[in-house]
């Protein structure tokens, strides 16, 4: 089990010097592929500034190397902040010659305004904030001077009216994100950013003093910031919104009200949530415990779903964006705009019109028919509960696991799983979670105050192959929670953070077959059903075939039978050179796993669960399959793991299967994969395991057919 | 050619500065002509061990390290080269050598519009 991970110290680095947090730093310099991982996503996070920091403080342990390294990755982020803060001085001056009002926002306001150093805050892009009666002239203006807006708009007049605002890419390559409100869709169009414009915090950048929001205005801006981002979101903007919370003496009275006129208390809820789990802070104020207090409206509930849910996108905020109207005028007005856009608009983002109001009506439905659940009290927000709220009440902590969890985790695996308290359990979680050849499993704990366990997660490294690409993925595999802290939303947490942690690693998609009683609660945190997969089975000649009927509905035993047949897998891989000869003989397709020698020993070398290999030919090179036998209800059913047969004969791979029920002594076999190599196997339909799928880094779910597996790779886990 | 958002790493290939003075010779330094002040206008930020700057014009950052960064901490008001040459050579010895090797970056940074002269 990992102690703590790259994931672990690039969120200890970007909590840096939060007053109350102890960051989670190595002890040692690391290793360079850790170093390299850390260094990566410090730089994709934007905190190099901490980093360069806490390695000159000494408590970020570095080699010379690392070092220089981190100085030059901040010296690179420093001079794009000084390229943009110039081309902010420039714009402002232009706006501020046609006597448009503007308030910076984000990166160099609260670089300069609320961070002890501006170097601490990196950022990409500059924000500004423009009055909606100046909105139009800012826009033309700026387009005049050479900038591009990366989307047309809708409709003449709706970016002034509802939009969030333009992208305006520079002649020089520079963005500047010009702002109508804060957010696109139901929460920006609800807040009043005239309320903005009465005040400011004014800062001095390069000889000139300019305008950012007030720290309270600020402050929700980086909640927004922080809540309603995708799941790929930085942790500058938790950082932001914590280092606001704890250290810029906020007007807890002026942020409550600014969420009621805004209905927008549930976005300030789930940032500070989403902070305080990132940087486990355990401070409090005022505003904290206003926010930790805040009952939700169904308003504030049902457009955070359009944000954060599963199936949430920007053409779903923008469809929600209809509740946050008050008048029909307005609505019709929007929806108008939207629905009828000008062909320029269809022709960026739907390519025909025909096609942009299909997808608005089935959005449109997909809407109310949430809205009507939610009035009729159907709470369906498990995915989008403030993470807060169920820290708060429960005390729970999410952290990762430690090798000093082991005896507590196994013990919640035989309460949960029903796991045996013996030895061979012990053995069989480390050669699941610490001896794989695709790494060790990172793994998350919940605990209460007293540290004891609530629960647990872990997701198995897996690799697959496509022609020559590599894919790096992972499976959701072991998860408990305590029977008594059920139903608050641990196994969600956990899975949350599990996930955030791969995305940092670049973990292209988590794949598993959940069970029925699991399925849906991956569903409603983002995974999508890929199909079920084909099972088959043959009868052996010379067991009771009647047997396999009645087994369909029983679970299998998880240790195998003994079986004189074949010889033991691991003696079979024992010899390197012909198993390397017959993976080099292998015709894979689709998307398959990795298949090393390292692989097959490490999938089929685990003593307790017997699986042998009948080999074509002396050794394994010719073609070999591997099974295993075990009891399930009344039957011995033989596992056929994998049959690996040198260029896909399909003459042998039936040849190998039949082979191995004449010498398993099983009642009848069962095997995984596509019809091509049936063998005399029957398909059992409705009987395969549902795979499932969830995207990380990859977006496109490969479809059924595209995938390439067999028993041994999804049986067990 | 589509635009494309810069990265950090595309855009910029900053220049460093080195302030490596290595002599010393006090005796030897010559009356300065100007002495020199950071323009207000410049952009600065600072990390430890580095400073990265960027004039009012515009183009590459400039990056200072090591003693360059002991001299623009001292420019924060106006300073001679002879001076600086000074600062510069409690870090790094013969003043001469340091000397010479200051008055460039001087001058660079003159023209960068990152410091300007005062009288």
């Amino acid at each position: 089990m990992i102690v703590a991970s790259a994931t672990d110290f690039v969120r200890g680095v970007a909590g840096y010097g939060l007053p109350g947090v102890t960051p989670a730093l190595p002890r040692a310099a690391l290793d360079d592929c850790a170093w390299e991982t850390v260094l990566a996503n410090v730089v994709r996070h934007r905190v190099t500034g901490h980093l360069v920091r806490a390695i000159h403080d000494g408590t970020f342990p570095a080699t010379e190397d690392q070092q220089a390294a981190a100085v030059d990755a901040h010296e690179r982020a420093l001079a794009l902040a000084l390229m943009l803060e110039r081309l902010l001085l420039t714009t402002v001056a232009q706006l501020h010659a046609v006597k448009v009002t503007a308030r910076v926002l984000r990166g160099p306001a609260v670089a300069h305004a609320v961070y002890p150093e501006p170097g601490l805050r990196s950022f990409g892009d500059i924000d500004l904030l423009v009055a909606p009666r100046d909105y139009d002239t800012a826009v033309t203006l700026l387009c005049s001077q050479g900038a591009r807006r990366r989307y047309p708009e809708p409709r003449h007049g709706f970016d002034r009216r509802f939009g969030k605002g333009v992208c305006l890419e520079t002649p020089s390559g520079l963005e500047i994100d010009l702002h109508r409100t804060f957010v696109a869709g139901p929460f920006g169009l609800a807040v009043n950013t005239d309320m903005l414009f009465g005040s400011s915090t004014k800062f001095s950048l390069g000889g000139q003093v300019l305008d950012g929001l007030d720290p309270e205005g600020r402050f929700l801006d980086a909640c927004f910031h922080a809540a309603l981002g995708d799941e790929h979101r930085r942790l500058v903007p938790l950082r932001d919104v914590a280092q606001m919370t704890i250290c810029a003496g906020l007007d807890a009275a002026r942020v409550r009200e600014l969420c009621r006129v805004w209905r927008c208390g549930i976005v300030v809820q789930r940032a500070i949530g989403l902070a305080w789990d990132a940087f486990a802070l355990d401070t409090t104020n005022e505003v904290v415990r206003w926010a930790r207090e805040h009952e939700c409206s169904a308003f504030e509930r049902q457009a955070l779903q359009a944000y954060v849910g599963s199936d949430s996108s920007y053409a779903r905020q923008t469809v929600a964006g209809l509740w946050a109207l008050h008048s029909v005028r307005a609505k019709v007005a929007y929806a108008a705009a939207l629905l009828v856009p000008t062909r320029p608009y269809v022709r960026t983002r739907d390519g025909g019109y025909g096609r942009r109001a299909g997808r608005a009506v089935r959005l449109f439905l997909d809407d109310r028919a949430r809205g009507r659940q939610q009035a009729s009290g159907a709470a369906r927000y498990g995915s989008l509960r403030p993470r807060m709220t169920t820290a708060v009440e429960d005390d729970v902590t999410i952290r990762p696991a430690t090798a000093s969890d082991r005896p507590s985790v196994l013990g919640l695996l035989e309460a949960s799983l029903g796991w045996g308290s013996d030895e061979c359990y012990a053995e069989f979680f480390a050669w699941k979670h610490e001896q794989s050849p695709f790494g060790p499993s990172p793994a998350w704990v919940a605990v209460d105050r007293d540290g004891g366990l609530l629960g647990f997660r872990t997701f198995l490294r897996w690799e697959f192959a496509r022609g020559r690409d590599v894919v790096r993925a992972a499976r959701a595999v072991d998860t408990a929670t305590r029977p008594d802290a059920q139903r608050r939303g641990i196994f969600s947490r956990l899975t949350r953070t599990a996930i955030e942690s791969l995305l940092d690693e670049n973990i292209a998609f988590v794949f598993n077959t959940p069970n029925q009683q699991s399925i849906a609660g991956y569903i409603r945190m983002g995974w999508q059903r890929v199909g079920r997969l084909p099972v088959s089975a043959r009868a052996s000649p010379d067991g009771h075939w009647t047997r396999l009927v009645g087994a369909r509905r029983r679970p299998a035993n998880r240790w195998s039978l003994p079986s004189a047949g074949g010889v033991p897998a691991s003696d079979a891989l024992a010899a390197r050179a012909p198993v390397e000869r017959l993976l080099t003989g292998l015709r894979t397709k689709g998307l398959h796993t990795r298949l090393s020698v390292e692989y097959l020993r490490w999938r089929y070398g685990f003593p307790a669960l017997g699986y042998r290999i009948v080999s074509a030919g002396p050794t394994v090179e010719d073609g070999a399959a591997v099974f295993r036998l075990r009891r399930r209800g009344r039957a011995v059913e033989a596992v056929i793991a994998d049959v690996l047969v040198p260029g896909d004969e399909r003459k042998l791979r039936g040849e190998l299967c039949r082979r191995v029920l004449t010498v398993a002594g099983a009642d009848y076999a069962i095997r995984v994969g596509r019809p091509r190599s049936a063998g005399g196997f029957l398909p059992l339909p409705g009987q395969g395991p549902i795979l499932t799928w969830r995207a990380l880094v990859d977006t496109t779910m490969p479809t059924l057919r595209e995938w390439d597996l067999s028993l041994g790779d999804v049986e067990l886990f | 050619m589509p635009h494309r958002k810069r990265s950090a790493q595309g855009l910029l290939s900053p220049t460093p500065v080195k302030q490596d003075a290595r002599a010393s010779g006090v005796d030897e330094v010559q009356p300065a002509e100007h002495r020199w002040q950071r323009d207000e206008r410049t952009l600065a930020r600072s990390a430890p061990g580095l400073v990265v700057l960027l004039g009012e014009a515009g183009g590459d950052p400039i990056v200072l390290r090591g003693t360059g960064v002991a001299v623009w901490e001292a420019l924060d008001r106006p300073q001679g080269t002879d001076e600086l040459a000074r600062l510069a050579a409690k870090f790094n010895g013969d003043l001469g050598a340091v000397r010479s090797d200051i008055e460039p970056v001087i001058a660079r940074l003159g023209a960068a519009g990152v410091l300007r002269a005062t009288s």
